[in-house]
């Protein structure tokens, strides 16, 4: 039997699986699905911040757009953080992208006026 | 050999720079060294800010005679160098009816002084002056004349003043050695360069007696005692109306409760031998100073420290007095060591000693015609009318953009600081108070890092908060 | 000068005061929303990451994202005024003194002002941690704003001390940016964050969490080069080699200008006294958001900053009737309640929100009005780290008589 907190959303149920796979505890079916994934391949979202050239901010926040497996985390992270953009940027735009992952930004970015 | 100079000057605390800018007034070469990044690091910056009217020391001391007058030249040279100067008078407390006696002692060997305005009160006038006070207080001593200011402050304005009237001022620099020929140092050493000199003034503090040894004289020997302290919130800031001493002991004047000039109360400092690197404030140390405040004070809401620091006293024990003299060892060495309280309120009279010991020893002083005494201090939004405030946002609309929202301070401030001389965080906080107030520069810290950095035309990993290694980032994260 | 005149006046243009804007411009109003950055948002920007908005939008955002959306709301209606980089700096007879590079200094004149300051953090000062000064000693917002809006990175080997969100993030957040992050230090015996930070934050990559420790010494003189852990049960300490320590031990809220016009403060939230409407004692004074009290979800400061609007509405237009008061007071294991007080007549559906003192499991929530003990609801988990929102029952909010709340339960 294995417990989980479940980190879908800030309540946080404890939630209990059997050998069986019998799942109780869930206050949801988010917490189901989490659980279930959660066994087989844990996913997180991954928020980072990439550089960005002539924005009024200089670092831009961005978020992978679908969960990326928990253990490639790091490494995920490491290569996002070598990625430029140039600003305006629109919140939801697409700033890197290869098989399995696609990172977009998550807010919008206006060019630096005064320089 | 890099320069050959008439004065070096080694130590930039509050004597350091009184001294030179005092020689500022005269037509010389002057530099002074400091080891840190900026002046008034050292004990400078961690005292009881106190303008001491002079009954305590020893009658017929050198201490006496210096305290009492550098205490009356102190509200001239505020005003000159535009620097606070709050002459709030102090209260020395007796717990009993036996302490009575010892106030009296104290109030003779103040007139015995020269102080004047000195006067014994009891317990019905006290209350009326310290609604906060303890009723367990007996009396006290009342010293009209006592001020508080701002060391630091000060210690900037002389730096400013002296370099205006010529004065180089050299940081992040150690002096290792001196190079010394039949008595003479004919250069002083640092670890960056040599530095040729006719005369050389040791005001190094802490380190005053390795100065003097470094150059064969032993005629003194400093022990450092470390004083700790805790700083409260402006909101607590009236809890007291004047500077409050218990009885004085042989050795010290005793845990204080005081305002600032910025309006934050202070309480401490205590006392304990330690040694020169030591400025770490420990449980026991702020408890044995907390305690004893509020047996004061009983309202005294600890919740409200906003900071906690400690300084070190340079006490040369085996002298018993300041060391303020020509060298026996070395012709052209003058000591001003052992520079424990009352120095800052000495300063001033401090430095004009050391003038007349060069005079006697045939130094020519032509006074400088170009000199000019008047020093304006950065202007502070926080104190300026709303009129005020306008006219200078005007002119320079840096002014209109806070970066300190706890002591409001604008960008204008900061920028002008930098330009007078700061390149870290401390730097910043002592000429303009941003970083100072009850969040501690955790709002205006990450803005003013990227600020130095662009203004100093360094990377942001270079900028620091104290000098030395004490980087603030380590790098870029992109 | 120059001089504003306006209905609504909001101070602060983080999520609450962007929220109550939005709502009181939809509803009519002429509203001037001041914000001391350069640009709206508040504390969101620099939250980058995900756990906003699932409760108001159903899908889970991050900080920058939900900011966003109110932003571009409000830039479309064209009867609220923003003023960016404008600190306000005082309040007289209820006229707002601020200033800003553009206009130099400023007066506000509002029917209603609505307080959204937010808050600020605890420092190691109001702490009392003895020891050295050294750099390296960051609260966590503020290395948060270092790392995520300036590009900075505060260092390479890290301790937090206090287990609140705020630390847990940044702990994920350094270990994600190649720092090596050594342990969370809990002074207490539970966390005081969400559970869920738990896991994505300190389990999911290995860092200890050391309930009842805390910090007694701090090693270095100009860059931090350690510290000295407690352990507070059996008072062994021990060296942690760090180069950073992060302070995440509480937030303040920022009632520095609360202060200035008379408003009450409630010292159980460090916030003002207010009603349903989260009106304050001063009439036409509203507070909303972390000023009030500190939020765990920003979904909730937006509905409580919603109310905050819709009070002020009612007040410019004469439409509030105040009838009685009931007080609404903290009974036994309750920290806080707000609203302090309810202002008849009451428009249902009423909810109060409110924090256990410790946690407690099998948690009964007991209200007892005008001599009577009603039941309230119940919860398996009440936490201090988690607010609980509690709809007040009819026959309680018509009986017009003052209210205590109390939790029963088993302590943790």
């Amino acid at each position: 039997m294995k417990i989980f907190t479940c980190i879908v959303c800030p309540v946080g149920c404890k939630i209990k699986i059997d050998e069986n796979g019998n799942i109780e505890g869930a206050r949801c079916d988010r917490g189901i699905n989490f659980v279930k994934r959660e066994l087989l391949s844990p996913q997180r979202t991954l928020t980072t911040t990439v550089k960005i050239e002539n924005g009024i901010v200089k670092v831009l926040p961005v978020k992978s757009l679908i969960p990326i497996p928990k253990e490639n985390l790091r490494n995920i992270v490491k290569e996002v953080s070598k990625i430029s953009v140039k600003a305006p940027i629109r919140i939801g735009d697409t700033v890197y992208e290869r098989e399995g992952i696609k990172i977009i930004a998550t807010r919008s970015v206006e060019e630096r006026k005064d320089v | 050999m890099d320069k050959e100079l008439d004065i070096v000057i080694i130590g930039g605390g509050i004597i350091g720079t009184a001294i030179a800018r005092e020689l500022s007034k005269y037509e010389l070469d002057i530099a002074l060294i400091e080891k840190e990044s900026d002046v008034g690091w050292g004990t400078t910056k961690a005292n009881s800010a106190i303008v001491h009217t002079g009954y305590d020391p020893k009658p017929g001391s050198l201490m006496a005679k210096l305290n009492v007058e550098g205490a009356r030249s102190f509200p001239s040279i505020s005003e000159e160098l535009d620097v606070p100067y709050k002459k709030i008078g102090s209260l020395v407390l007796t717990p009993n009816n036996e302490g009575f006696k010892r106030l009296e002692e104290l109030k003779e060997r103040g007139k015995i002084n020269g102080v004047t305005n000195l006067e014994i009160i009891t317990q019905s006038r006290l209350i009326d002056m310290e609604p906060n006070l303890s009723e367990d207080i007996k009396g006290a001593l009342w010293v009209k004349d006592t001020a508080i200011t701002s060391p630091v402050e000060l210690a900037i304005a002389f730096r400013e003043n002296a370099e205006k009237n010529g004065v180089k001022f050299i940081f992040d620099t150690s002096v290792i050695g001196f190079e010394i020929e039949e008595g003479r140092v004919m250069a002083v050493k640092t670890d960056k360069s040599i530095i040729g000199a006719e005369w050389i003034i040791n005001a190094a503090g802490i380190f005053s007696d390795e100065i003097a040894r470094l150059a064969g004289d032993d005629a003194f020997t400093i022990t450092p005692v470390k004083g700790e302290y805790a700083l409260f919130d402006k909101e607590v800031g009236n809890l007291v109306n004047h500077i409050i001493f218990p009885l004085p002991t042989e050795s010290t004047k005793g845990i204080l409760v005081l305002p600032t000039v910025d309006g934050n109360l202070l309480v401490g400092p205590n006392e304990h031998i330690t040694t020169k690197e030591d400025t770490e404030v420990i449980q026991e140390g702020l408890e044995e100073v907390l305690n004893f405040a509020k047996r004061e004070y009983p309202c005294l809401p600890l919740n409200m420290i906003i900071t906690v620091f400690a300084g070190l006293r340079a006490k040369a024990l085996d002298r018993g007095d300041f060391v303020i003299e020509p060298s026996q060892s070395v012709k052209n060495l003058i000591n001003v060591g052992g520079i424990q309280s009352p120095g800052l309120s000495s300063a001033p009279s401090i430095a004009k000693y050391v003038i007349e010991i060069l005079k006697d020893k045939g130094v020519k002083l032509s006074p400088k015609s170009s000199f000019v005494p008047e020093r304006k201090s950065i202007p502070r939004f926080s104190h300026l009318s709303w009129e005020e405030r306008e006219a200078l946002i005007k002119k320079d609309p840096t002014y209109g953009e806070l970066i300190c929202r706890c002591e409001y301070v604008t960008l204008g401030e900061v920028i002008e600081a930098i330009r007078r001389g700061a390149t870290t965080l401390d730097g910043i906080k002592f000429r303009v108070k941003a970083g100072s107030g009850r969040c501690q520069g955790g709002f205006c810290g990450p803005r003013l890092i990227p600020l130095l950095s662009q203004l100093l035309e360094i990377p942001p990993e270079e900028i620091t908060k104290k000098g030395r290694n004490s980087k603030l980032v380590v790098g870029e994260t992109r | 000068m120059k001089r504003f005149n306006t209905d609504i006046a909001i101070i602060g243009g983080g999520p609450a005061g962007l929220a109550a804007a939005i709502r009181a411009g939809e509803l009519g109003a002429n509203v001037v929303l001041i914000e001391r950055d350069f640009e709206l948002g508040g504390i969101l920007n620099q939250c980058i990451h995900p756990g906003f908005g699932l409760s108001l939008f159903g899908i889970e955002l991050t900080g920058p994202e939900y900011a966003e959306r109110f932003i571009e709301k409000v830039y479309t209606l064209n009867n609220i005024k923003i003023l960016l980089s404008t600190m306000i700096i005082d309040i007289q007879d209820k006229i707002i003194y601020g200033v800003n590079k553009y206009d130099g200094v400023i007066s506000i004149k509002a029917k209603a002002i609505i307080l959204s300051m937010g808050c600020r953090e605890r420092t190691r000062g109001a702490l009392g941690i003895p020891g050295e000064r050294p750099a390296g000693i960051y609260t966590a917002g503020s290395a948060q704003r270092l790392i995520n809006i300036e590009g900075l990175m505060p260092g390479e080997r890290v301790v937090i001390l206090g287990s609140g969100d705020i630390g847990m993030i940044m702990a994920r957040r350094f270990v994600l940016e190649g720092a090596e992050v050594l342990g969370v230090l809990e002074k207490l015996s539970y966390p005081g964050g969400l559970t869920r930070n738990v896991v994505q934050c300190l389990e999911d990559f290995n860092i200890p969490l050391y309930l009842n420790h805390t910090i007694t010494g701090i090693k270095g003189k100009y860059r931090l080069e350690g510290v000295v852990a407690e352990d507070l049960i059996n008072k062994k300490k021990f060296s942690l080699d760090v180069d950073t320590l992060l302070l995440s031990v509480g937030l303040i809220p920022e009632n520095e200008l609360s202060r200035k016009i008379g408003v009450m403060l409630d010292p159980r939230t460090s916030g003002p006294v207010v009603t349903q409407d989260r009106e304050t004692n001063i009439s036409g004074v509203f507070a909303c958001g972390n000023v009030l009290q500190v939020h765990d979800l920003v979904d909730e400061v937006t509905r409580e900053s919603y109310m905050a609007a819709e009070g002020a509405i009612k007040y410019i237009s004469s439409e509030r009737k105040v009838g009685g008061i009931m007080d609404v007071r903290p009974g036994e294991n309750v920290r806080y309640i707000v609203p302090q007080r309810l202002t008849l007549p009451i428009e249902k559906p009423l909810y109060v929100y409110f924090r256990p003192l410790e946690p407690l499991t099998d948690c009964q929530i007991i209200g007892e009005c005008n001599g009577k003990i009603y039941s309230l609801g119940k919860t398996e988990y009440a936490r201090p780290g988690e607010m609980i929102k509690l709809r007040l029952r009819k026959d309680i909010l018509d009986s017009g008589s003052d209210i205590k709340i109390k939790l029963e339960g088993e302590k943790v």
